[in-house]
């Protein structure tokens, strides 16, 4: 097999292998978290009522109950429903309001217990997102949703007046619903007796309304001022024996249904407890030829997954987790993870753009002592370190030594400089600590050290071309080592790097020009045109 | 091709098009592929190429001694007798470094060619440096070679200035592929290293004589020092060094070297040292590029590319350059 052959095999070996063993820790960090935010309910319906003797040409008795949805929060596990003597039907969605329901039907007359029962995953996090379908409406559904209706007056002159205050021709959708929620959402609490509270007319005009007052009020004016609306019957998912079914408002922006809630002050969207269950219409559970409807509801918060009990014991496949070690050891850890992706920053600028540097990971390691010497103090010990390199190179020079004795001469120099340069910075509080510079020193004495064996090897012009290459390349590498999020990333991933173990098998199987040789060959290129 | 081109870069498909083996592929596609990693000791250590070519019959300067530690220096006054010329150079150093030149002594005082003088106390100094290893690969312990100075041919000497103008060939697959002389300039201190300043011309294979020449990278015409024409030039006893040349690849076994050499007035072309990663400014000495050369004798049977039968294809590998579309070899 050839190597290029062999080299592209581990290069989508190592891909495959990061990818495997990324996603599927991904996917077991994902879904605990997601077990560990997610709660558990159980939504009751309780319902009785008396079904008419059949007549003749008349339909049957029915109720039609309004069910629970799943939505991208809201997830349905189980749902039971429990009656005698009722033939049911299940609703597909409806087209126009998405709502599921449930007809109960019964040929013959008498009293009818229903029960219903649904087990409700609430999940603040969605798999993909936050999800906003467009819809659009249709003519016929648009006439629907801004026609009048018994309980919304459209024409009436108190809706009409109010309309004119708030809604003016210029205004879009957006200004105009807004202004008409707040005005609903401000209008009086009622008291004992003011019993028209629920009637949009009565409500606009003592500026009093109930919460389902203002949510007709709000779908009254918006239909006024020809912008679709319908109400939403629906629950706020809280532990409660007796909930009652809570009413909102959903205005139609062009494109979508925007949620607004004049009686808690949700506008444009509803936490996501609020769970809605028949939309266009105020009640949860409808009738038809049945009388003495009595519903009751409960809602129980229940017992989490057993998973997210013991989230805190560690899967063997969170080793790779690197976050569960002590944060002392982060900070070290993080930057240690960073240091190959410092050598590939390397290893491209020599390999695919041509910029030659001292050693494979001296770039990265100049970065990291510019990260905690912090750059300005950095620059200072970099300067300090290359002048007294040359300086005392040129003075030992006479004294004819051997390499290692005149080497270390040089770098006991350069310590005391630095040491000095260091006291002196401390002494004009230009620095924190001298804490802050030993790393520094330490790698850049060794970097020196480079630097030096260069000059005398090659010539001091060709070091200082490597210094050059060294500091771009480095200063590329600062940028990649100084951000937190990366290193946090391969604390949690350190995975991550099997993906950079297939890029340095890309690099070093690159055959293509170097960038610095588009230049060095350029007069090389044959001018086939005139 | 545009020697006053104004342009700063030339763009990819352009330098393919113009056959120009880049290092990355030269590094990836030719001397991973043709070197084998183990033969390197052939190349890096000067001692042993010299004794593979004396082994051959290929003429290497002769050897006046080797000093393997530090307390061989002292033998070394005793070593070179009464020559007032000779070359002092580190065993396994690269690109030239370390390596000085005598031309003449007055007692223990020497100068070099460059007319340097250089204290007894001086050459101890350097020796001692070569010995600790500066100039060696990776800075392991070295040997020194003290050998024969090659008087170069006075046809050579003429247009260089300072050092000793050298012979470059490379060899592919055992067929030389392209050959350049490197003349030193004052910028180069007198070493014939192109990335030093120093100035070359390409070689026709056939025949011997320069053409094109490069310095710094760029087209030139005349030596910035001498001013004169560098093109035009006879290299002296040119199918003896081809043979020569052909005969260190064979027994270096390595499929893509580069034969120095340097042009001894008495003794003909030397080998001074073989490179198993020959540089690419080859190519700017002849203003064209390698590969149709190397994708041609990639073409070759195996019984074409050895012994004799290879004399029979350098004028037509002289020939080769990029034609308008060629692919690029794949290795």
């Amino acid at each position: 097999m050839s190597a290029r052959v062999l080299s592209q095999l581990v290069v989508t070996g190592f891909v495959l292998l990061g990818l495997l063993t990324a996603g599927l820790r991904y996917q077991a960090r994902h879904e605990s978290q997601i077990a560990l935010e997610d709660s558990l309910w159980e939504l009751t319906y309780e319902l009785k009522f008396t079904a008419k003797e059949p007549l003749a040409g008349e339909p049957d008795a029915t109720l039609r109950v309004g069910l629970p949805t799943n939505r991208p929060h809201l997830e349905i596990l189980k749902e039971v429903f429990i009656h005698t003597g009722l033939d049911d039907v299940l609703r597909p969605p409806s087209r126009t309001t998405g709502n599921r329901e449930l007809d109960l039907t019964t040929e013959r007359g008498g009293q009818y217990d229903v029960a219903a029962k649904f087990k409700l995953r609430l999940s603040p996090e969605t798999s993909w997102g936050p999800q906003q379908s467009m819809e659009s409406l249709t003519e016929v559904s648009k006439a629907r949703f801004i026609r009048k209706e018994s309980d919304f007056p459209v024409q009436s002159a108190g809706v009409q007046s109010v309309v004119r205050q708030f809604s003016r021709e210029d205004d879009n959708v957006a200004k105009t619903s807004q202004a008409l929620f707040e005005h609903c959402m401000n209008l009086e609490v009622p008291g004992k007796d003011d019993f028209g509270a629920d009637i949009v007319e009565w409500a606009l005009a003592n500026k009093t309304a109930s919460s389902l007052g203002k949510a007709r009020s709000m779908v009254t004016l918006c239909r006024a001022a020809h912008i679709p609306a319908r109400l939403v019957a629906g629950f706020e998912l809280r532990q409660s024996d007796n909930p009652k079914p809570h009413i909102w408002v959903e205005v139609f922006y062009g494109h979508r249904w925007v949620p607004f809630d004049p009686a808690l002050g949700y506008a444009r969207s509803m936490p996501i407890q609020f769970i809605s269950i028949r939309r266009g219409r105020e009640t949860v559970v409808g009738a038809m030829r049945a009388n003495e409807v009595q519903a009751k509801y409960s809602i129980r918060s229940m017992r989490p997954a057993p998973v997210v009990l013991e989230s805190e014991l560690i899967p063997p496949l969170q080793i790779f987790d690197l976050t569960r070690l002590p944060l002392k050891m982060h900070e070290v850890l993080s930057l240690m993870l960073l240091l190959p992706l410092g050598a590939l920053i390397t290893a491209f600028f020599r390999n695919v753009i041509g910029i030659r540097t001292f050693g494979t990971f001296s770039p990265a390691l100049l970065a990291m002592s510019f990260i905690y010497a912090a750059w300005g103090t950095g620059i200072v010990i970099l300067i300090v370190v290359v002048m007294t390199g040359l300086v005392g190179r040129s003075l030992l020079e006479r004294l004819h030594l051997l390499m290692v004795p005149r080497l270390s001469i040089v770098l006991t120099l350069i310590i005391l400089c630095v040491a000095f340069s260091v006291s002196l910075l401390d002494y004009l509080e230009w620095t924190h600590s001298a804490q802050a510079v030993l790393l520094p020193m330490v790698i850049l004495t060794i970097f020196i050290e480079r630097f030096h064996v260069t000059a005398e090897e090659d010539s001091v012009a060709f070091a200082l071309q490597l210094v050059l290459g060294t500091t771009i390349v480095s200063a590329f590498c600062y940028l990649l080592l100084n951000s937190d999020k990366i290193g946090q990333m391969l604390l949690v991933y350190p995975e991550a790097h099997f993906f950079t173990i297939a890029v340095f098998i890309l690099i070093g199987r690159y055959s293509g020009y170097r960038l610095v040789e588009l230049w060095r060959f350029r007069d090389l290129v044959k001018s086939d045109k005139p | 091709m545009n020697n006053d081109s104004k342009r700063f870069w030339a763009w990819p498909d352009e330098l393919a098009r113009s056959g120009i083996l880049g290092i990355n592929q030269r590094n990836v596609g030719v001397i991973i592929e043709q070197n084998p990693r183990h033969l390197y000791p052939r190349v890096d250590n000067k001692l042993m190429t010299k004794e593979i070519c004396e082994e051959r019959g290929i003429m290497v300067p002769e050897t006046y001694g080797v000093l393997h530690e530090h307390s061989d220096c002292r033998r070394f006054l005793q070593m070179i007798g009464d020559r007032s010329e000779f070359v002092v150079k580190p065993a396994s150093g690269a690109a030239g470094r370390g390596i000085i030149v005598i031309a003449s002594r007055a007692g223990n005082t020497f100068f070099t060619a460059g007319n340097r003088e250089v204290t007894w106390s001086d050459l101890r100094y350097h020796l001692s440096t070569i010995l600790s290893g500066l100039y060696s690969l990776g800075g392991q312990i070295d040997k020194v070679i003290v050998e024969r100075r090659i008087v170069s041919h006075p046809l050579l000497m003429s247009i260089a200035v300072e050092g000793t103008p050298d012979v470059r060939v490379v060899i592919y697959r055992g067929v030389p592929v392209m050959a350049m002389i490197r003349l030193p300039t004052t910028r180069s201190g007198g070493r014939a290293n192109l990335h030093q300043g120093a100035v070359a011309a390409a070689v026709d294979l056939e025949t011997g004589v320069t053409f094109g020449g490069v310095c710094e990278n760029r087209a030139i015409t005349h030596h910035p020092d001498t001013k004169k024409p560098i093109a035009g030039i006879e290299i002296p006893s040119w199918r003896e060094l081809l043979d020569a040349a052909m005969r260190t690849s064979d027994a270096l076994e390595m499929g893509y070297v580069g034969v120095d050499f340097v042009i001894d007035i008495n003794m003909g072309p030397v080998v001074l040292e073989a490179n198993a990663r020959p540089g690419l400014a080859i190519q700017l000495a002849h203003g064209q590029g390698m590969l149709p050369r190397l994708a041609f004798i990639d073409s070759l049977d195996e019984e074409l590319r050895v012994g004799q039968q290879r004399w029979e294809l350098l004028p037509h590998v002289a020939k080769l350059s990029a034609t308008p579309t060629p692919g690029l070899p794949s290795h």
